[in-house]
């Protein structure tokens, strides 16, 4: 029910409650970011700096795609989890490698991962069944594909009440 | 030496004996080995289609097999299968077997286009008998 509400790109249409993707590629841009109330803000760092800064801030949704896949190392795993920090997939902008190296690392230090499909119509919409079958097809444990497919989506709309 | 051989041989052939009496009285029964990769098991995927436009069950598994071997290749789609085998009311039974139906449900968000019209095909069940498949589309 919340899915079209809350999870689409821009103003929600029936809840105050919104989602912002913002690419930051240095600290200059830094100061535009503020966390707001009913504001889902998804930041994609294009630099390695960036990174701690963001986290630094209180944002807990980070974007991984074929841009900026490179620029988090190993390294700062272990930062997502000291933050607990939600990572955001989308599907139709990875590759399979980034995909399947994205949940096998999660499942060691980030707790959540989202798969999102970031369709710009309803006919790229994936099924959640579908994702499912991708996610162990790479050879993601079945267990960890179930929690981002259908608990973390939840874990995002908690972030939301708790703003 | 000469009676040690005797006597093997002798062990020998009295069990041999005994094995192919226990085997013709049905006493000894050797079943073959479930083999869980070897086993042939059919998987139904029932699937709703959504579009505005008619369209015939070739296309649509044209449509699919096209999607399989667009994500995992023809090793797959040979291992998978895919078939259209009912289409009504806009609702459509295809059947795998046990070990590519994951292969298969990964691959229906990739049949976003049929014929230059936008399709979504969403899944809805997975089945093991094409009797409950036929009685969710509604046709059994």
């Amino acid at each position: 029910m919340y899915y079209d509400r809350v999870f689409l790109e821009g103003k929600g249409r029936l809840i105050k409650a919104e989602r912002v993707t913002v690419q930051i590629k240095s600290e200059k841009e830094l100061p535009k970011l503020r966390l707001e109330p009913y504001r889902i803000t998804v930041v994609k760092p294009l630099s390695r700096s960036v990174v701690k800064r963001v986290l630094d801030q209180g944002f807990k949704v980070i974007r991984i795609d074929s841009d900026n896949f490179n620029v988090i190392r190993k390294g700062q795993l272990n930062l997502f989890r000291q933050y607990d920090v939600i990572l955001e997939v989308p599907l139709n902008k990875v590759n399979y490698y980034i995909l399947r190296t994205v949940c096998l690392y999660s499942t060691r230090y980030v707790s959540d991962v989202l798969i999102s499909s970031c369709s710009s119509g309803v006919a790229e919409v994936w099924h959640p069944l579908s994702k499912l079958a991708l996610l162990t097809s790479l050879g993601v444990p079945e267990v960890d594909a179930f929690h981002f497919v259908f608990i973390s989506p939840l874990r995002l709309l908690r972030l939301l009440e708790g703003s | 030496m000469i009676a040690s051989t005797l006597l093997s041989v002798t062990s020998l052939a009295v069990s041999i004996g005994l094995f192919i009496d226990l085997r013709r009285k049905k006493l000894l029964i050797i079943k073959p080995s479930k083999n869980s990769a070897v086993r042939k098991t059919k998987r139904y995927v029932v699937v709703d289609v959504v579009s505005k436009t008619p369209i015939d069950t070739s296309t649509l598994e044209t449509n699919v097999r096209l999607a399989v071997t667009s994500l995992f290749g023809q090793v797959w789609l040979d291992i998978s299968n895919p078939k259209v085998i009912y289409f009504v009311n806009s609702k459509a039974i295809i059947s795998t077997n046990r070990v590519g139906y994951k292969v298969v449900l990964a691959s229906l968000p990739k049949v976003a286009e049929v014929s230059d019209n936008n399709v979504i095909v969403v899944p809805r069940k997975i089945t093991g008998s094409v009797k409950k498949a036929k009685r969710l589309v509604g046709i059994g």
